[in-house]
């Protein structure tokens, strides 16, 4: 789930750059320092949207930086345990579902489930591109990755038609 | 899961009893188009993203323009309305007190930002597979949901 969220990001700033351009030099720093990143506690930062205060520069004693405590605005990604979300596969690889079979003879790895041919049942194939509705059944949120397993086998889950 | 826990992992977040946990329980989920909307802002600012971060950016636009059901210039705006149960199209201003959440939001609004969102973002066919995909949503009236789902619905069809 995407969210807008409010966030403080702390900047050291060296004396050189004690000038009048200071304030577009810590923004483009908080741009570049924040953005793209993950974090444990917000997930991962998509965009820095506004930056609300720079807040005043407090000069650490013993380096002589200054540290501004800033706020602002972002768009944040993190996965929630028991949120139902689209996702597009990026990849297939051999970890076979038992309802699936895994064809590896194609162009693109792909899991095929045989639908009832008698019932003219379409054969539905995960590949690499295909839309997926997942349920997610756990996360694990490090200093610097997200990792989250879903599920399909559940009612109104699985492959969505693009 | 034990590390995650000791670790203080997020495992004790649970999205189907809206349990999101201190750092989310005051932020305001994002529809899909919405996202796409704010990142599109982002990427034409001044201050342009640097090449190594630019491709994350547009991974997240390439992702985004998937799943956007409400492409027109206005819809995603009208979806947050639909959603947000609200009779009037929402001011900037009171988007941003939804965002911000300066009022409590039960007071104004039916459901939860993050019911909001799943609603908007999923757009369940009927009363049914809502509460099947968002299972919080059971505490409400079939005919509630009903309403937002053909409301959102229309919205989609407008463009077809």
């Amino acid at each position: 789930m995407f969210f807008m969220k409010t966030l403080t990001h702390t900047i050291s700033l060296h004396p050189q750059y004690f000038n009048k351009h200071y304030k577009d030099n810590i923004t483009s720093r908080l741009y570049n320092e924040v953005e793209g990143t993950c974090n444990g506690q917000i997930g991962y930062i998509c965009a820095v949207l506004e930056v609300l205060s720079t807040g005043q520069g407090e000069l650490h004693p013993t380096t002589g930086m200054a540290e501004f405590d800033i706020q602002y605005n972002a768009v944040v990604f993190r996965p929630f345990k028991g949120q139902v979300i689209d996702a597009v596969v990026a990849m297939v690889n051999k970890l076979i579902p038992t309802t699936f079979k895994f064809d590896s003879n194609s162009n693109t790895p792909a899991y095929v489930a045989e639908g009832d041919a008698d019932l003219g049942a379409r054969m539905d194939r995960i590949e690499k591109g295909a839309l997926l509705r997942v349920k997610i059944i756990g996360t694990r949120l490090d200093a610097t990755e997200m990792v989250a397993i879903g599920s399909i086998k559940e009612d109104y889950l699985g492959l969505q038609e693009a | 899961m034990a590390y995650a826990a000791k670790r203080g992992g997020a495992d004790d977040t649970d999205a189907t009893a809206l349990q999101f946990g201190p750092a989310f329980d005051k932020a305001t989920a994002l529809i899909i188009s919405e996202v796409k909307d704010l990142i599109q802002i982002r990427v034409d600012s001044p201050l342009a993203p640097q090449p190594a971060r630019r491709e994350n950016i547009e991974k997240i636009l390439e992702y985004c323009s998937k799943f956007d059901h409400y492409p027109g210039p206005n819809d995603s705006a009208e979806a947050r309305r639909y959603v947000s149960h609200s009779i009037r199209p929402l001011s900037s201003s009171a988007f941003l007190s939804i965002v911000n959440r300066k009022e409590p939001y039960e007071d104004k609004l039916i459901f939860h930002p993050f019911e909001m969102a799943q609603l908007g973002n999923l757009c369940p066919d009927s009363v049914e597979e809502a509460k099947s995909l968002v299972p919080s949503l059971n505490k409400y009236d079939d005919d509630v949901i009903d309403e937002v789902l053909k409301d959102l619905s229309a919205l989609r069809s407008s463009h077809f």
